[in-house]
């Protein structure tokens, strides 16, 4: 399944550089949650997300005949996404939408919404490099090697940045939620 | 405070832009964009100088740029040949009227000799 996956993604991405819109569209609805996703965790705020997402996608449209495979694409899509995201999070600080309010749970009794929350804001607050490790980490699932290239940075500034976050939100949560332990099991 | 690595992924999952994104990705694509937004992104510079039609068309302003120059060269050199012959042709008039002119009193006052 996932092999015929790739294969549609091939030839969408095989017609897309020839100019067949439809083709586009449907490449942009399949990546569309990735790249919305790393600008929504790293800015906090819809709208500027789907601003940065779709600026992301233009930027695509115009470059399409540089991408070489439907892999390419999504290390692409993701490298410009994670530097744009840079970029904007040092012009601006990250404005908390009305997301922020704990979403209803209908979710199982292990997952803590309140910690996800406060996850969520805490990432938010972490300096624009190692925010965006993390996201690419946890969201995205890239290994440090994968995020060193996407990034441009070095392996061992990866894995110390990443330490270094996962210690500062540790210190975050504790001072926000206090010394109680979630039990996961 | 201890969270996992499953919690990070779940605080950190991904999420879907509103529905009309890709119609309005695709709406901006088949509008011309006129300047920067407001995230800063460069501005598509058309590289018109590259389509063969430009680069022939430039080519054969050089060339008959090239051709105006030596021709009016070759005019101003022919303008310059043409004042010196006629200089020439004026200067000899002039030495050949002074001659008659001297010839002329000769023969109209000749010097009365002593006998």
């Amino acid at each position: 399944m996932a092999g015929q996956e790739a294969d549609r993604m091939e030839q969408a991405l095989t017609k897309a550089i020839q100019g067949d819109h439809p083709a586009f569209a449907e490449i942009v609805k399949e990546h569309q949650g990735m790249v919305f996703s790393i600008a929504y965790h790293f800015l906090r705020n819809r709208s500027l997300a789907e601003e940065l997402a779709q600026e992301v996608f233009l930027q695509l449209y115009q470059k399409l005949g540089d991408i070489q495979s439907s892999a390419h694409l999504t290390y692409w899509l993701r490298r410009i996404t994670a530097h744009r995201c840079i970029d904007q999070g040092r012009r601006c600080k990250p404005e908390l939408g009305l997301e922020e309010a704990p979403p209803q749970s209908t979710m199982p009794r292990l997952v803590d919404p309140l910690l996800h929350q406060h996850l969520r804001k805490s990432v938010a607050a972490l300096p624009e490099k190692w925010r965006v490790m993390v996201i690419l980490r946890y969201q995205e699932e890239l290994d440090l090697a994968e995020i060193s290239e996407v990034l441009d940075i070095p392996l061992n500034t990866v894995k110390s940045g990443l330490q270094r976050s996962l210690a500062e939100l540790r210190k975050k949560l504790t001072r926000k939620l206090g010394g109680v332990r979630y039990a996961l099991f | 405070m201890h969270f996992s690595d499953d919690d990070l992924r779940s605080a950190l999952g991904r999420k879907e832009p509103s529905a009309d994104f890709t119609g309005r990705v695709m709406a901006s694509i088949n509008k011309p964009q006129s300047s920067e937004d407001r995230l800063g992104a460069v501005p598509v510079v058309r590289v018109w100088w590259r389509s063969p039609w430009a680069m022939a068309s430039a080519l054969t302003a050089c060339l008959l740029l090239v051709i105006g120059l030596v021709q009016h060269h070759q005019y101003e050199q022919r303008e310059m040949e043409t004042k010196k012959v006629r200089a020439q042709a004026v200067l000899a008039m002039r030495l050949t009227s002074e001659k008659l002119n001297v010839a002329l009193r000769q023969a109209l006052y000749p010097r009365r000799s002593n006998h």
